[in-house]
């Protein structure tokens, strides 16, 4: 059982202001798509567009025919780091702010931060891999390509066997259609060890000027195939 | 005291239609109780509140439930995550240690845990109401939530747009009309 309070930091809308999506940022063809989102429906599971069959290689595919759930590692914690590209599928609210040289995309779940570096440089040759990858952004006309490396090995959405492995490359793509302030997404995976050619995943973002993003307070009520104990669990949580 | 039933099995990891979606890309499944017939097992409780928390992934309620023979086991209830609840209006005062409470869980196939259906706020005297909260697996426009919102005043504290939770106010005479139509522990929120 662990209990993970992480630091304090509900932002609060105001900061980032309502106008946003009519401001432009230095850069020809950058576009201002600072502020908070929120899934569609909101806090539940949102919709995925994704390939009719997945392209698996061998390998991928006895990974995903193999797939125990019971070894999946939000199985054994509940406040497990958030990874990459899981934490694109959140069913909480999104934050994304710009700034010079770099953006932070704030998610609410897990309290988790991703940098983009803006200043396009590639990422330093000693990268470690980490759960969240290092990202490069860049302007494609009004859209935001993001292409991550260096992801640990995992899956793709949480708890199931589609993998995906260190040297995966993901490339997302943000934008706005002509007049809406929703970002759509749309994730290309490139990854030869699971798959035999890329495919592309999607989703979109609601433009919630009215959200925030709370902290995401995370407490592991223990692993669900053992019978909990709960006076440990009673004085954890008494002493929140 | 607890109360034992089953019903046809409640989709756990709700998914959206029209694309396809694995199945679990939000959180984890929670592995429910199966009757031989592959039905989720639902229990009644009646207790007594041990601690309860807003947390993520999920809420925390511990009650003390005590049997026909007066012996008392804690049960661990999940709730939804408190990054949900809060925004429905849910409150960290909404329970205290010490209130009596009658709660439908769906079991978890491990003892003495499961995941709230709803739960049933007894007043702290005889002339104070109840409240009734109803979430999982009736949330929505469903027949349970129908069934309660033509006979029942809601609480007020709950924002229905998000049409997951419900809180209904209940006095003695509502709870004695609906227990006597829909017999049976809370059988006004069984299917």
């Amino acid at each position: 059982m662990r209990t993970k309070t992480q630091a304090a930091w509900t932002i609060v809308l105001g900061l980032v202001g309502c106008s946003a999506a009519q401001a432009q940022p230095p850069g020809s063809s950058a576009v201002d798509f600072t502020g908070i989102y929120e899934p569609a429906p909101f806090v539940g599971t949102p919709e995925v567009t994704q390939p009719a069959e997945y392209p698996f290689t061998a390998q991928g595919r006895r990974a995903f025919e193999t797939f125990d759930p019971t070894v999946a590692p939000r199985h054994a914690d509940d406040c497990a780091a958030e990874t990459m590209p899981g934490i694109l599928w959140s069913g909480n609210t999104m934050q994304i702010i710009q700034q010079d040289g770099s953006i932070e995309i704030r998610f609410e779940r897990g309290n988790t931060v991703r940098t983009i570096h803006m200043d396009g440089r590639p990422p330093p040759a000693d990268q470690p891999e980490s759960e969240l990858g290092y990202s490069v952004g860049s302007w494609e006309g009004g859209v935001l390509r993001i292409d991550t490396t260096h992801v640990m090995p995992g899956a793709i959405f949480n708890n199931t066997g589609y993998g995906i492995s260190a040297g995966a490359r993901l490339t997302e793509r943000y934008w706005r259609e002509h007049g809406e302030n929703d970002l759509q997404l749309e994730v290309v995976v490139d990854d030869p060890v699971n798959y035999t050619q890329p495919f592309t995943l999607g989703r979109d973002w609601v433009w919630a000027p009215h959200e925030q993003l709370r902290e995401w307070v995370c407490v592991d009520l223990g692993p669900r195939d053992e019978e909990p104990d709960l006076d440990e669990l009673t004085r954890i949580l008494e002493q929140l | 005291m607890a109360y034992r039933f089953s019903l046809a099995a409640v989709a756990f990891g709700v998914l959206v239609a029209g694309v396809t979606v694995p199945d679990a890309v939000a959180h984890h499944s929670f592995p429910a109780l199966r009757t031989a017939d592959g039905e989720d097992v639902i229990d009644v409780l009646e207790g007594s509140v041990r601690v309860y928390r807003l947390l993520n992934p999920h809420g925390a309620l511990i009650i003390d439930s005590t049997d026909d023979t007066g012996a008392t086991e804690g049960w661990l209830i999940e709730l939804s995550p408190a990054s949900q609840l809060l925004r429905e209006g849910w409150t960290e005062d909404l329970l205290s240690g010490g209130d009596r409470v009658t709660v439908a869980l769906v079991r978890s196939s491990t003892p003495n845990r499961g995941r709230i259906r709803a739960i049933l706020i007894h007043g702290k005297t005889d002339e104070e109401a109840a409240r009734l909260l109803v979430s999982y697996g009736i949330r929505g426009d469903t027949p349970v939530m129908r069934r309660l919102r033509e006979r029942l005043p809601t609480c007020g504290i709950i924002d229905a747009s998000y049409q997951r939770t419900e809180c209904f106010q209940i006095d003695a005479q509502a709870l004695q009309a609906l227990e006597a139509e829909f017999p049976g522990p809370m059988g006004y929120v069984m299917p």
